[in-house]
């Protein structure tokens, strides 16, 4: 890393500390111990896990659900062409829903820390104020920002509204920052220098697709395709969305799914510089519209059904 | 006989802004329902203490059961309850059996509605144990929430979930439900390292307090507070380096933690090559750390501290973790400070064009050409000629930072990022101060540009945003303010007044709006608007030095207004936007009228008098500039003696605006008392001379705005 200050020599190998991958199998595995569906990540570009269906549309409706997942999230802007050692245009987050939330769910979440090693008693845990608000997701709740040793590791939220709908039951989502957590547990000074198993380092795994992927979103993506793709999608999604379907067939993943395109292809809009302040919030608007007529609709459909 | 009384109410994280202000209801609350319930013993005092996790409040003595009570019903009207006899009806009979009394319980009274029959009867007091439930729930529901959630099914809402509640009357529960939650006896200790089931014997605040720091809880803010000041010496032992002072940051460590601990860490020197306010952010705002400074210089060192929720860093983790974190942080800092620094300042320009200040108003780069054109009118008005190259180049470059990477992850540090790009690139010290402080100020309380320099850039910023805005009719209206605008023009209030700049501010508006170049009727009312909206500003900025300052040395609103609404706006001189005027005739008239009342008195008869006849012949700008006011106009006597008693009390000068002259103006006013009582005597104000009536009406019209220049007299009381 060019023009970096490290403390000392960044740890090759260090022996302490989970690998990236073993750190995600022991997280599933503890949130599947509390009743949590292990899913698979959601395979479309999304910004956070809360994009996909298992979060946006699971949350809505009375239905108790439980679900954890590792989610790749992309967000163009974050890009810095693997220059910095900690900013990623593509993260990992693993995303804990649990629908109604037990009374001892912060218990639970500690006991998460303690399952992938980390010594409570030896460390600062802090829970400060971080509310979370979607304007393109018409959603929001409120909790907290989770500092290990002054270090942001997990967003935990409580939903109460979200695609515009109030929530009851409302849901708690923990978010985990793996990357983060694994540069913690391995004292890495850069994200890159993480092990991700005991021979490959997240360097080995995703420079190259970091590098690459920020020359496309900051240079090489043609801003009127996007625009086209951007208004192709979203005619389709409203043309879903107003069609009359019998219930049991009707295709709301289709347009959920052009709404997720809608939201990434605005992201990479946006990382071009292609999207005025003024604009921005007409943009917004027209994703969140999606968003929230597909919201209204799941919540109909579960009554129907 | 007397109890304990004890509660506290277990939450998750409270945030550590609303935390104080939630306890402080919950206690006020719950002593004000005490007392009304008649169940306050005066002897003894409410108690309260918080934690991020916690809201207590006990008392060491209640009382076991309300006094009892006698109370007055009234029944039905006398017409109804007694007959003709004057013996009471079944209705009267049935009332008091209704209410457990007899016939010979009743008796008449007089209300407002006429006469009726009533009865007293005795209510028992009921036991504490009894009313207490509603007592704690009337106390908490009143409680004023900022936005509050739900997380069970109950749906009952508070600003974080509640997870425990311990009531007790002196040893035993009282039963409470607060949503899912039912009291019980069992609190908890810090979250790693204490109990997670503290049983809780009795209602005693003390013992509390005592068996929580067992298990590394300091209940008592003050505890807390105590600790991380006798931290924060201890952790910096030599006298060089000592943590910034802090009283805010110290006030939310207290609100965010139940132990907190004060942890030294170390960054690397090489980082002091980034700007201090980058380096107090990063620490301050975003990690929550005192920054260290070399005693003597004021200079940062390179060091922190951190303030853990934990008793100890036993084996130096929290350090390494809280170092490792800064590192981070520093280190994309630092990667943007040289990128950025790759390209000088004023070679950004160019880049302004590409982002929006307005859809309606163009970029930042036609924002800065606007500016530029507003530097000469606006030095010259200021008097600051000499400075017009330091201010040109200090506008040209003001916005310049707004895509660095710097100000793109730090947004508040906008200016401020310039001002230092422009301080290494070694710039004259003048420019590069303006650039940093022409946001200023930002808020009532900030501070304003250090030099004029600033002050003009400022200005020019500030007058082009109201201009524009008020052009395309975004003016702000009750709470709608989307851009800050009333920020902004109380900015351009405040800098005029604190830096004594006398100028008119309706020229300013005029200037900066002709670069909207809008047609003559807009024009216009942009123009009214502003005008209108700047004299709110001037009266919203006296009304705040009205605020802080004690009762006898408040301006009372009459003489805020009269100044405001001085007849000077009738002629071409408009002192009256010009706040700096305005603020030194404020004092003048509140000097005068305090210290000297007759004096104040004889001027505002003196304007009155002249004022009220020109107003029953048809109003002031009816007869103004009716006749040219020139000595040979008036004939020989009282007319051209008065006329030359008036036309010689002059206003200061732009140069000499002072107090003291205002005050001389309101004193030569007084003196004209017995000229003026001398020309009513003598002249026919409305003679049948058509020639005479217009002179002398004229005449009084110009007198009316000589001597309304400086207050309308006319608005105050005597």
């Amino acid at each position: 890393m060019p023009e970096t200050i490290a403390s000392q020599p960044p740890a090759e190998f260090s022996a302490t500390g989970l690998n990236f991958q073993d750190l995600c199998a022991r997280l599933q595995a503890y949130w599947a111990v509390q009743g949590c569906i292990v899913q698979l990540p959601y395979d479309l570009e999304v910004g956070a896990g809360t994009m996909t269906p298992e979060t946006f549309l699971r949350v809505l409706g009375p239905a108790p659900y439980r679900v954890a997942y590792l989610q790749p999230s992309r967000r163009p802007a974050d890009g810095r062409y693997g220059e910095n050692p900690n900013r990623l245009y593509k993260h990992i987050q693993l995303q804990v829903i649990l629908k109604p939330p037990p009374a001892d769910i912060q218990a639970l979440y500690l006991q998460s820390l303690e399952a992938i090693g980390i010594d409570l008693k030896a460390h600062d845990i802090k829970f400060e104020e971080d509310n979370w608000e979607s304007p393109t997701l018409g959603a929001w709740g409120l909790g907290w920002q989770v500092l290990l040793d002054g270090l942001e590791i997990t967003q935990f939220t409580y939903f109460q509204q979200c695609g515009g709908q109030d929530l009851d039951p409302v849901s708690v989502e923990i978010t985990y920052g793996m990357e983060r957590i694994a540069a913690f547990l391995q004292n890495a000074d850069s994200i890159y220098d993480i092990r991700w198993n005991d021979c490959w380092t997240y360097r080995d795994v995703r420079l190259d697709d970091e590098v690459q992927m920020s020359v496309y979103n900051f240079e090489s993506a043609d801003v009127e395709k996007l625009w086209q793709h951007f208004n192709l999608c979203e005619s389709e999604a409203q043309k879903l969305l107003a069609s009359e379907y019998p219930a049991a067939r009707t295709p709301l993943m289709g347009a959920y799914e052009l709404c997720l395109k809608c939201s990434h292809l605005f992201n990479l809009l946006d990382a071009r510089g292609a999207i005025s302040v003024t604009e921005r919030v007409a943009v917004i608007q027209r994703v969140r519209r999606l968003a929230v007529a597909c919201a209204a609709q799941w919540n109909q459909l579960k009554k129907t059904n | 006989m007397t109890q304990p009384f004890f509660i506290e109410v277990g939450c998750e994280e409270i945030p550590a802004r609303f935390l104080a202000s939630l306890s402080r209801q919950f206690y006020l609350n719950l002593g004000e329902e005490l007392q009304s319930s008649g169940l306050r013993n005066h002897q003894a005092q409410l108690q309260t203490a918080y934690t991020p996790r916690r809201l207590a409040v006990w008392i060491d003595q209640i009382l076991e059961r309300q006094p009892d009570r006698e109370e007055e019903i009234v029944g039905p009207p006398v017409k109804a309850a007694c007959d003709a006899q004057g013996s009471y009806t079944p209705a009267a009979l049935n009332f008091a059996k209704k209410f457990g009394g007899a016939a010979e319980d009743l008796y008449k009274v007089t209300t407002l509605k006429g006469e009726y029959i009533a009865l007293r009867r005795k209510i028992a007091g009921q036991s504490a144990a009894e009313i207490l439930s509603g007592i704690i729930l009337r106390a908490w529901n009143r409680m004023e929430l900022p936005r509050s959630m739900k997380w069970d099914e109950s749906g009952f809402r508070f600003i974080r979930p509640v997870r425990w509640l311990v009531v007790l009357l002196g040893s035993e529960v009282i039963p409470v439900r607060l949503g899912e939650v039912a009291s019980g006896r069992i609190t908890r200790g810090h979250r790693t390292l204490g109990s997670q089931a503290i049983e809780l014997q009795r209602a005693d605040g003390q013992a509390y307090c005592n068996l929580l720091e067992k298990n590394f809880v300091l209940v008592r803010t003050e505890a807390r507070r105590e600790r991380i000041q006798a931290g924060l010496r201890q952790q910096t032992p030599e006298i060089k380096s000592q943590a910034v002072e802090d009283a805010e940051l110290l006030e939310i460590l207290v609100n965010l933690t139940e132990f907190p601990t004060v942890i030294r860490g170390e960054f690397n020197r090489q980082f002091l090559e980034l700007p201090r306010e980058v380096l107090v952010t990063v620490m301050r705002n975003h990690q929550r750390y005192f920054a260290l400074q070399s005693g003597d210089q004021g200079t940062l060192a390179p060091g922190f501290l951190a303030v853990a929720n934990q008793d100890q860093d036993r084996d130096g983790l929290i350090r390494q973790g809280h170092e490792r974190v800064l590192r981070a942080r520093f280190n994309d800092a630092l990667f943007f400070w040289r990128h950025d620094r790759r390209r000088s300042l004023a070679d950004r320009l160019e880049d302004l064009q590409h982002i929006t200040f307005h859809a309606k108003l163009g970029s930042y780069h036609d924002k800065t050409q606007r500016m530029l054109r507003l530097a000469d009118p606006l030095c010259e008005a200021l008097n600051i000629a000499p400075l017009k190259d330091a201010v040109r180049a200090a506008m040209r470059q003001a916005k310049c930072d707004l895509n660095t990477d710097l100000v793109i992850e730090f947004t508040e540090l906008q200016g401020q990022i310039g001002g230092r790009i422009a301080q290494a690139e070694g710039q004259d010290e003048m420019v590069w101060q303006a650039i940093y402080d022409h946001y200023l100020p930002l808020g009532g309380s900030d501070s304003i540009p250090r030099d004029l320099t600033g002050a003009a850039v400022a200005l020019a910023d500030k007058l082009d945003t109201l201009a524009g805005m008020f052009a395309i009719g975004e003016i702000p209206s009750g709470s709608r303010d989307p851009y800050a605008l009333r920020r902004a023009g109380n900015g351009v209030v405040r800098i005029l007044i604190e830096k004594q700049l006398s100028v008119s501010l309706q020229l300013l508006q005029g200037k900066a709006l002709e670069s909207f170049e809008l047609n003559a009727d807009a024009g216009r009312t942009a123009e009214a608007e502003l005008r209108r909206f700047f004299s709110e500003r001037q009266e919203s900025y006296f009304q705040a030095v009205n605020d802080s300052a004690s009762r006898d040395e408040k301006y009372p609103m009459e003489e805020i207004q009269a100044v405001l609404q001085a007849l000077e706006v009738v002629d071409a001189l408009h002192a009256a936007s010009d706040p700096y005027r305005a603020w030194v005739r404020l004092q003048a008239l509140h000097q005068i009228r305090t210290d000297q009342p007759v004096i104040f008195v004889q001027a505002a008869e003196v304007f009155k008098r002249l004022r009220n006849i020109v107003q029953q012949a048809g109003g002031i700008h009816e007869w103004l500039n009716q006749t040219p006011h020139l000595d040979d106009v008036y004939p020989e006597g009282i007319e051209k003696a008065l006329y030359r008693q008036i036309s010689a009390i002059t206003l200061p000068t732009p140069e000499t605006i002072q107090q003291k002259e205002y005050e001389d103006y309101l004193l030569k006013t007084a003196q004209c008392a017995s000229e003026v009582e001398k020309y009513f005597n003598e002249v026919r104000v409305n003679d049948p001379n058509p020639d005479d009536r217009k002179r002398r009406l004229s005449f009084l019209a110009w007198a009316t705005v000589q001597l309304g220049r400086v207050a309308d007299l006319g608005r105050l009381s005597i």
